[in-house]
């Protein structure tokens, strides 16, 4: 599994779509997942020309290490941001994730709302806006079930990721691939694999404690794919840093740090915060998916400190040069 | 190895997590490619899973519809095997197999089964579930008697 890998890119209102690599650089800043979704969602808002904060957007993403040789399982993250009611994001069942792998893409950003019912098809690297109509002539079936019938293929893997507070008719992406993930080194990858499956206790250490230490941890394991399936309060990592460095040298030849990872997830943290400012998304409309927008206000100082934030929460400037994003940065009115 | 081992699911195990695909290509192909595992999690609208691999039949329908004579039986394994080197991808044997195990590589031009790993299965190790075993027959056997009695005992079979 190299590091080339891509994003499909539909304009749901110009019904056009089209696939990009992953800009070079992103997955050593921003791992997968989370990270490259927040950076794609700061800089296709933020950084686009025009007031491009009108248009809502959905990204569904793999983890970095979904798919591959490593204790992940198959789900995708999507978030979505709504103009006027904030940030959401979640995970979502089944195979999704991996299954968009093999179809050749890590991610699916989708921009604007369908005016009438449509699917996305992703199919070893070709992206196709379908229409939707022809799924319910027979209303007796789900979306996902309906797609499965009309292409025949009961191995396809579909969302539904309508906007039905927007008005939204139907809006579902559905994926099906055969390409494959390239490990780096197959056959230890497995082995390692293997090892951390039999492990059925782990110390997680994290750099910093409390809620910023578990939104941290929470980040690198939504960027990597390997967020606990039950995991509804706990820190988020099962696996410790040191592991995922191995894990992703093994599977990607990629060699880095617990260290470089943990500045990884801040990085992603401040990104997501400035995208939180830059939108005027307050913490109580962005719960669970900005960094710190879960923290009880007591809290807050003590969060804001361990995350190297000023205290009126926006990620320093000192630390957004560290990170090297400091081309991103808020300015405080 | 055991050549009287055989490779058995439990479909109520398996939750579809697939790994078993996974492992079983990496190990084959260096790739992670579902598509040309030997082993296939088929799904139905109902929820239900079912692994399917090739069951290494004792009059193995591929190999006695090979034209070629390139599948045979690996004395050391059990597994039904083919030799690369007599096969000419005719496929007769992927429509024979009734199971749908018999695979076929469309850009390397070959088929491909489930060839027990050399006798220590891949898929196996990484079916957390448990909805996969490989194990003597006889001890499976044994195995499938005592849950069967367990169940009756419980009550969960409906008397005859």
């Amino acid at each position: 599994m190299t590091l080339q890998r891509s994003i499909a890119f539909v304009d749901l209102k110009q019904r056009t779509a089209a696939a990009a690599a992953i800009a070079p650089g992103w997955q050593q800043d921003f791992l997968g997942g989370r990270g490259v979704a927040a950076r794609l969602l700061y800089s296709r808002v933020c950084e686009a020309p025009g007031p491009a904060l009108n248009d809502s957007v959905r990204i569904l993403s793999a983890g970095l290490l979904t798919g591959a040789a490593a204790p992940a399982d198959g789900r995708a993250r999507l978030m979505e941001f709504h103009p006027g009611r904030g940030l959401a994001a979640e995970l979502t069942g089944g195979a999704f994730g991996a299954e968009m792998r093999w179809a050749g893409f890590d991610h699916l950003f989708l921009l604007g709302q369908a005016a009438e019912p449509l699917y996305i098809w992703l199919c070893d690297g070709k992206i196709e806006i379908r229409s939707a109509e022809a799924l319910f002539q027979n209303r007796d079936f789900d979306g996902a079930t309906a797609i499965r019938r009309q292409l025949a293929d009961d191995r396809i893997q579909s969302i539904e990721v309508t906007d039905a507070a927007g008005g939204e008719p139907f809006l579902a992406a559905a994926c099906r691939g055969s390409l494959g993930l390239e490990i780096k080194f197959p056959r230890p990858a497995l082995d390692y694999c293997k090892t951390l499956i039999n492990t059925t206790a782990c110390s997680v250490h994290l750099p910093v404690e409390g809620p910023a230490g578990r939104d941290l941890a929470r980040v690198l394991a939504d960027c990597l794919g390997t967020a606990p399936k039950n995991d509804v309060s706990s820190q988020g990592l099962t696996i410790g840093a040191d592991a995922l460095v191995q894990l992703l040298r093994l599977n990607t030849g990629w060699k880095t740090a617990p260290e470089q990872l943990w500045e990884a997830a801040r990085r992603i943290c401040a990104v997501e915060r400035l995208f939180c400012l830059r939108a005027g998304i307050a913490d109580n409309d962005a719960p669970g998916v900005c960094s710190g927008a879960a923290v009880p206000p007591a809290e807050r100082p003590a969060y804001y400190q361990a995350q190297e934030w000023t205290d009126s929460g926006v990620p320093s400037e000192r630390l957004l040069r560290r990170l090297g994003i400091d081309s991103l940065r808020f300015q405080e009115v | 190895m055991n050549p009287d081992a055989i490779l058995v699911a439990d479909p109520d195990q398996c939750n579809g997590c697939r790994l078993c695909e996974i492992a079983c290509s990496i190990q084959h192909t260096g790739l992670s490619r579902p598509a040309l595992s030997c082993i296939q999690v088929h799904n139905t609208e109902e929820g239900f899973f079912l692994p399917v691999f090739c069951q290494q039949c004792a009059d193995a329908p591929c190999a006695a519809v090979c034209p070629k004579e390139a599948i045979s039986r690996d004395a050391a394994t059990g597994a039904v095997t083919i030799d690369g080197d007599r096969c000419v991808a005719c496929r007769m044997c992927v429509y024979a197999c009734p199971y749908g195990a018999m695979g076929f590589d469309a850009e390397r031009r070959r088929v491909f089964k489930c060839d027990l790993c050399g006798g220590d299965p891949r898929c196996v190790a990484f079916c957390e579930a448990g909805a996969l075993c490989f194990d003597d027959a006889v001890e499976i056997k044994i195995r499938r008697m005592n849950q069967a009695a367990q169940r009756l005992m419980r009550g969960a079979v409906p008397a005859a």
